[in-house]
C-alpha cells in the first residue's frame, strides 16, 4: 500500500515540504511507533520498516498532506501490518480488531477510517507521553541516581536482573528490590505530570 | 504483603510483556493486579523511550534522504552570500522560505552560513537553499580542503567502484540532484549502515545499493508511464 492511499485526502498548505525535512521532524514518532509495534516480533526490524516507508514515498511523492506527522505514523503503522499479513505473522497484541480492512478493500466503512484515524492519534498521544518519560526519567536520575540507572537498564534495554546485578556487584535479588522501589517512585512521577497508566 | 508475594512482585516487574507476564499476573488477585498494572505500564513506557530513533549519523534512511551533515558537502557560505545578492533573496526571506519547505531554521540561522563554517548543513538543506536562491546546488558546496580520513576502508573500496559511480550518476539522475549530492547520500547510507552495526562486504553493499536506486527508478518509470 503506498503512503498516499494510506491517509484520507485533505486540504494541503500551497508549499510542498521537503521529503527530509518532514522526515527530520517526525522521525522520533515514526521510529517510536515502529518499536512499539514491532516490540514482540523479531523478524521484522524498525528500520526497515522506516526505509521501505521513505523509499515508497520518494517513489511517488504525496500529493497533498495536511498534517506529515499523522501521515507518516500512519504509514508506519500499515507498513508493519503489510509486513505482518505478507509473513503470516501473529502479533501477541494486535493492535486493531481481527476484521481490519486490507489493501484494496471495498468495504472500508467510515467507522473503520475513524479508528483508524483514532489509531494515529493514540499512536501521536503516545509519542508525547514518551517525551514525559524522558523528563521523569532525569527527575529520578535526581533523586536516586542507582534507582534510575537499573530502571533504565532493565525496562529500557531489558538487561536482566542477574546482567546488571553482576555489573554492579550486588545480588540479583538487591536489583529486583531497586528496581520495584524504582518503578514505585517512576508511576508516582509520572501521575504527579498527569500520565495517565 | 509476605515475602513471597514479594518476591513474586519483584519477578512480575522484571518481565517483559508477554504471554509469561500475563501468567505471572493472574497469580494475583484483583486488587493487587489494580496495583501492579500502573507500574508494569510505567516500566513499558521506559522501554519506549529507551527505542526512538538512532542518532541521526546512525541513521541509513537519513542518510538516503541527505540530512546527515556531510564533511565532504559543506555550504560555501561565500557563494551563499553571493548568490543571495545576485537573486535578491534577504537572509529572512530564504529562513522563511525554508521553513514553509518544512526546514527548521531561522534568520540567525542564515546570517551564521554567510559568514562562518556551516558543517552543520546537510545536503538535502544545501539542495532546497540552492532552490531558492536559483542557483545550482554544486556552486553552493565548497569541498574541503582536507579529505576526510576517518571513511572506513570498506566504504572507500565501494566508492572506488565503476559500479558505484553508475549508481551515483543515475541516484543524482532519479533524485534530481547533483552528481555531489547523490554520492554524499549513498556514501551516508553506506556509513549509517556500517554504524548500525552491520557489516556487509563491498559486494553486498552495492547490491543493496543497486537494489535501492533500482526501486527509485522504477517509481519514476511507471510515474512516466502514467
Amino acid at each position: 500500500m503506498e503512503p498516499q492511499q494510506e491517509v484520507s485526502a485533505a486540504a494541503t498548505s500551497t508549499v510542498p515540504q521537503d521529503i527530509g525535512a518532514v522526515f527530520l521532524k517526525h522521525r522520533d514518532a515514526m521510529y517510536g511507533v515502529a518499536h512499539a509495534m514491532l516490540r514482540t516480533d523479531r523478524h521484522h526490524r524498525a528500520e526497515d520498516v522506516i526505509s521501505e516507508v521513505m523509499v515508497s514515498i520518494l517513489k511517488n511523492p504525496p500529493g497533498s498532506v495536511r498534517n506529515w506527522e499523522s501521515f507518516l505514523v500512519r504509514a508506519v503503522q500499515n507498513k508493519v501490518r503489510d509486513l505482518w499479513r505478507s509473513s503470516g505473522y501473529r502479533h501477541e497484541q494486535p493492535v486493531l480488531a481481527e476484521g481490519s480492512p486490507i489493501e484494496g478493500d471495498p468495504l472500508v466503512g467510515d467507522h473503520v477510517e475513524d479508528d483508524l484515524a483514532l489509531e494515529v492519534i493514540e499512536a501521536i498521544d503516545r509519542q508525547q507521553t514518551v517525551q514525559k518519560v524522558r523528563e521523569v526519567m532525569a527527575e529520578l536520575d535526581a533523586w536516586d541516581p542507582q534507582a534510575a540507572y537499573v530502571l533504565w537498564q532493565c525496562k529500557g534495554l531489558e538487561r536482566t536482573s542477574q546482567q546488571v546485578a553482576d555489573e554492579l556487584e550486588v545480588s540479583s535479588s538487591r536489583v529486583r528490590q531497586i528496581l520495584s522501589k524504582a518503578l514505585t517512585r517512576f508511576r508516582s512521577l509520572l501521575e504527579a505530570k498527569e500520565v495517565k497508566l | 504483603m509476605s515475602e513471597e508475594t514479594d518476591r513474586l512482585v519483584e519477578q512480575l516487574l522484571e518481565e517483559p510483556p508477554g504471554p509469561q507476564r500475563e501468567q505471572m499476573l493472574a497469580r494475583f488477585d484483583d486488587d493487587q493486579r489494580e496495583k501492579l498494572l500502573p507500574l508494569l505500564a510505567a516500566g513499558d513506557l521506559v522501554w519506549e523511550a529507551a527505542h526512538s530513533a538512532p542518532p541521526l549519523e546512525d541513521d541509513p534512511v537519513a542518510a538516503l534522504l541527505g540530512v546527515v551533515p556531510d564533511p565532504n558537502v559543506q555550504l560555501d557560505g561565500k557563494a551563499l552570500f553571493r548568490a543571495c545578492q545576485a537573486s535578491r533573496v534577504k537572509p529572512t526571506a530564504l529562513a522563511a522560505r525554508l521553513i514553509a519547505r518544512g526546514w527548521k531554521v531561522d534568520a540567525s540561522d542564515v546570517f551564521r552560513w554567510q559568514t562562518r563554517a556551516a558543517p552543520d548543513v546537510p545536503p538535502a538543506l544545501i539542495k532546497a537553499i540552492a532552490e531558492e536562491v536559483r542557483i545550482d546546488s554544486g556552486r553552493l558546496v565548497s569541498r574541503p580542503q582536507q579529505p576526510r580520513t576517518n571513511l572506513l576502508g570498506l566504504t572507500k573500496e565501494v566508492s572506488a567502484t565503476q559500479l558505484f559511480r553508475d549508481l551515483v550518476q543515475r541516484f543524482a539522475k532519479v533524485q534530481r540532484i547533483s552528481v555531489e549530492m547523490a554520492e554524499s547520500a549513498l556514501r551516508q547510507r553506506m556509513l549509517a549502515t556500517v554504524h548500525r552495526g552491520d557489516m556487509p562486504d563491498a559486494e553486498q553493499m552495492l547490491a543493496s545499493l543497486e537494489s535501492l536506486v533500482d526501486t527509485l527508478e522504477g517509481g519514476q518509470e511507471s510515474d512516466e508511464d502514467a
